[in-house]
């Protein structure tokens, strides 16, 4: 679900998965693809609701990471729970995705 | 008897009825009800010397007659002929119930064009009728000019009454087979295994009917939760087993979308006030989430479910808000409540026929199934409430009952799975390891770190260890002396991961667990994680 | 009984599956065996030949489908091979399984 584009070209979106792996990382990743089509210049990921993500999930990110990088947009991720941090850290990504 | 004279066409007439009601016999019950009928018309048209003979069957509201076989025609049957009944000829014949002969075969006096296209130039017809009942209509048709003489009509009406006595044993047959091929399609065949509740269940249809509108239905969904169902369609027999049918499907649907049991039951209804105006049916729908700790239950119109907690206090019938039946009228209000099912209780839903006596108060059979719920196991409870609400009388209405227990977890307990390496076991799995390490002291990171590593593992065995024809997952958890040791087992042949992005499985098992063991052997693959947990085992 | 004969060429970098005949409710699950029994899990890439499929229903389209899935899980390529208006390419175009896998039109 997103929330709406600013006028600054920022897309939140809200992801409505709970559990994000190896059976529902395809939905994860439609709806990301949904929200930067067009790309915005800066990605708001909103992960209230998400309880698990694994490296199926991970992987999703970091193409997400790489496609927003590339086309010189940010993207961040907020409301993070303890279990996606700590797999987010357990890759050793915390330093290079923005988690606000 | 002897013959007419007068029609050269009906040569031996006597010979020839001998010849059909030699077809009808008992030899011939082998012949199914299409050979019989192709048989029967074959021998009526050598008989009459007519061209064409069919036979139409009055459809199941009784609103038309359906072509079911011809001989001479047979493109009525294979086109799929339906005439309206008072439409045309055949309709005619069906709308007054009694004989018709055409001299004219036209627009005016048909309604089916293959008639006329065949080149029919005159017609003769009766009525098939059993018990009193029209059932259907058998004709005959002839390319050349002819008249249809009182005597011929006898014959057709003689061999109309043998094709009705034939072919209403084996057409009640197939339909209760059909019927109750239905039916059983529509019954859960096999209750899902969930680890952590152990369900029971029964159904009677009742007054020998084989089939009803009661059902009971549980399905697991996203994220670990249990939809549970039990419901009652009003009527009897196939109508009340379709409606029933489709709302078991659609009920499916909706828990899909919404986690909210209310909206699914609102869903639900506007579906029957839409779609079967008049139908009417009494559901409940409990919605577990994946702890097992909170039961919200939506109930339209249904009896209350029972409920059993350990601790001797006795069972007692769970207090929900009773919202009217589905089927009512549009807008009505539906709520859900909270029910709570401790750990070794029991939860039994149940249909109004289980309690219903003739010359009993409900409240009577309410507290005859009160006595009969214990906290055991479920299996245990539904052989009890059986034995004492139904015993050895022929219930009159359905009975349905759903049992659930929700199982002592000990501390300590190891808690083994077998699951299809698919991507869908990873679900519920990881709502197993999420109860099994709550109950044994397991908590916050801890929970986190051991979930995410067996996550892991259990995904590369999904990805990784098979090839399509896919293969078996186990997965068993044990405490011992504050470690959890989790071993993930298969029996296919790993493989390195491909593409991009891929291959951090490992990372995270390491990074997530103290230690990780993987053995690979000719049998498969074990991965051994073990992870120190604070908290101690509950005793 | 419906016939159709399935023929394995293992490559290097590819597994070639041919299936030859009628693929309907009577022979499906046998094709589908027959077709998973060809691949394994060090399979880097499959490529199913349809070129002499002379009738495929919706049911034979199941077990494409059905491929398609279990070989996008287990990440190995899969690419069709069917000839411009041949019965199995008419069928894979109307379904929209063509959105879904890359078809080629010969075997080269």
């Amino acid at each position: 679900m997103q929330e709406g584009t600013s006028a600054e070209g920022t897309v939140v979106l809200v992801v409505s998965i709970a559990e994000v792996d190896q059976a529902t990382a395809g939905q994860f990743e439609a709806e990301i693809t949904a929200a930067i089509t067009p790309p915005p210049r800066r990605l708001v990921i909103d992960m209230a609701a998400v309880t698990f993500l694994d490296s199926s999930g991970i992987r999703v990110l970091v193409h997400t990471y790489q496609a927003m990088t590339d086309a010189g947009a940010t993207m961040s991720l907020r409301n993070v729970s303890g279990i996606v941090r700590r797999v987010i850290e357990a890759v050793g990504l915390d330093g290079v995705i923005d988690i606000v | 008897m002897e013959g007419s004279g007068r029609d050269a066409g009906v040569v031996d007439a006597t010979e020839r009825l001998r010849q059909i009601e030699a077809l009808t016999d008992a030899a011939l019950a082998h012949l199914n009800v299409e050979d019989l009928l192709d048989e029967l018309l074959d021998r009526l048209r050598d008989t009459l010397q007519v061209d064409t003979a069919a036979v139409l069957l009055l459809d199941a509201d009784g609103s038309a007659l359906i072509a079911t076989a011809a001989r001479g025609i047979e493109e009525e049957v294979r086109q799929g002929v339906r005439i309206p009944v008072r439409k045309g000829f055949a309709g005619r014949i069906a709308a007054e119930a009694r004989p018709v002969i055409l001299d004219r075969v036209d627009e005016t006096t048909v309604a089916n064009p293959l008639l006329i296209a065949k080149g029919i130039r005159a017609m003769a017809g009766v009525p098939l009728i059993d018990s009193g009942e029209l059932v259907g209509v058998l004709h005959v048709g002839s390319i050349s000019d002819r008249e249809f003489g009182t005597e011929e009509v006898e014959l057709l009406q003689m061999v109309a009454d043998r094709v009705t006595g034939a072919t209403r044993a084996r057409l009640a047959a197939t339909e209760r087979d059909a019927a109750l091929a239905l039916q059983r399609s529509l019954m859960p065949s096999r209750l899902p295994e969930i680890a952590g509740l152990d369900l029971a269940a029964r159904y009677i249809p009742g007054g020998g009917k084989g089939i009803g509108g009661d059902w009971y239905d549980v399905f697991t969904l996203s994220g670990g939760r249990v939809g549970l169902v039990i419901g009652d369609v009003s009527g009897h027999g196939l109508k009340a087993a379709v409606v029933m049918g489709r709302l078991r499907s659609a009920l499916r649907a909706y828990a899909l979308e919404s986690s909210d049991p209310a909206e699914v039951l609102r869903r639900l209804d506007a579906k029957l006030l839409h779609f079967e105006p008049g139908e009417m049916a009494t559901v409940q729908f409990a919605l577990i989430d994946p702890s097992f700790n909170r039961i919200a239950v939506s109930s339209a119109g249904h009896l209350p479910p029972v409920v059993a907690a350990p601790g001797g206090a006795g069972a007692g019938l769970a207090d929900i808000i009773a919202d009217p039946p589905l089927g009512v009228r549009p807008g009505i209000p539906r709520s859900s409540t909270e029910v709570s099912l401790p750990v070794g209780g029991v939860l039994c839903f149940y249909t109004d026929g289980l309690i219903e006596r003739r010359g009993e108060s409900i409240d009577t059979g309410l507290d005859r199934l009160l006595q009969s719920v214990r906290p055991a196991r479920s299996e245990e409870v539904a052989v009890e409430v059986m034995a004492h609400l139904v015993g050895a009388t022929m219930a009159e209405d359905d009975i349905a009952l759903l049992a659930v227990h929700r199982q002592v977890e000990g501390a300590s307990d190891p808690l083994v799975l077998h699951l299809p390496a698919q991507p869908d076991a990873l679900a519920r799995l990881r709502s197993a390891a999420r109860r099994w390490l709550a109950a044994n002291g397991a908590e916050g990171e801890e929970v986190d770190e051991i979930l995410l590593a067996v996550a892991e593992a259990s995904t590369n065995v999904v990805e990784h260890a098979y090839g399509p024809g896919g293969g078996e997952l186990a997965v068993l958890f044990e405490l011992a002396d504050g470690v959890v040791t989790i071993t993930v087992r298969d029996h296919g042949h790993w493989r390195e991961a491909r593409g991009t992005n891929r291959g951090r499985g490992l990372l995270i098992m390491e990074r997530c667990t103290d230690d990780v063991r993987i053995h690979r052997d000719a049998d498969g693959t074990t991965v051994v994680l073990r992870h120190a947990i604070a908290g101690e085992g509950k005793p | 009984m419906t016939e159709a004969i399935v023929t394995t060429t293992l490559g290097p970098d590819r597994t070639d599956i041919a299936i030859r005949g009628e693929i309907d409710l009577a022979n499906f699950a046998a094709v589908q065996a027959q077709v998973n029994q060809a691949i394994d899990n060090r399979t880097i890439a499959v490529r199913i030949d349809l070129t002499d499929v002379t009738f495929i229903d919706s049911t034979g389209l199941r077990v494409l489908f059905a491929l398609v899935a279990t070989l996008e899980r287990l990440q190995v390529g899969l690419e069709l091979c069917a000839p411009e208006s041949s019965p199995a390419r008419r069928v894979i175009e109307l379904s929209g399984l063509s959105s879904l896998v890359r078809v080629v039109p010969d075997g080269g």
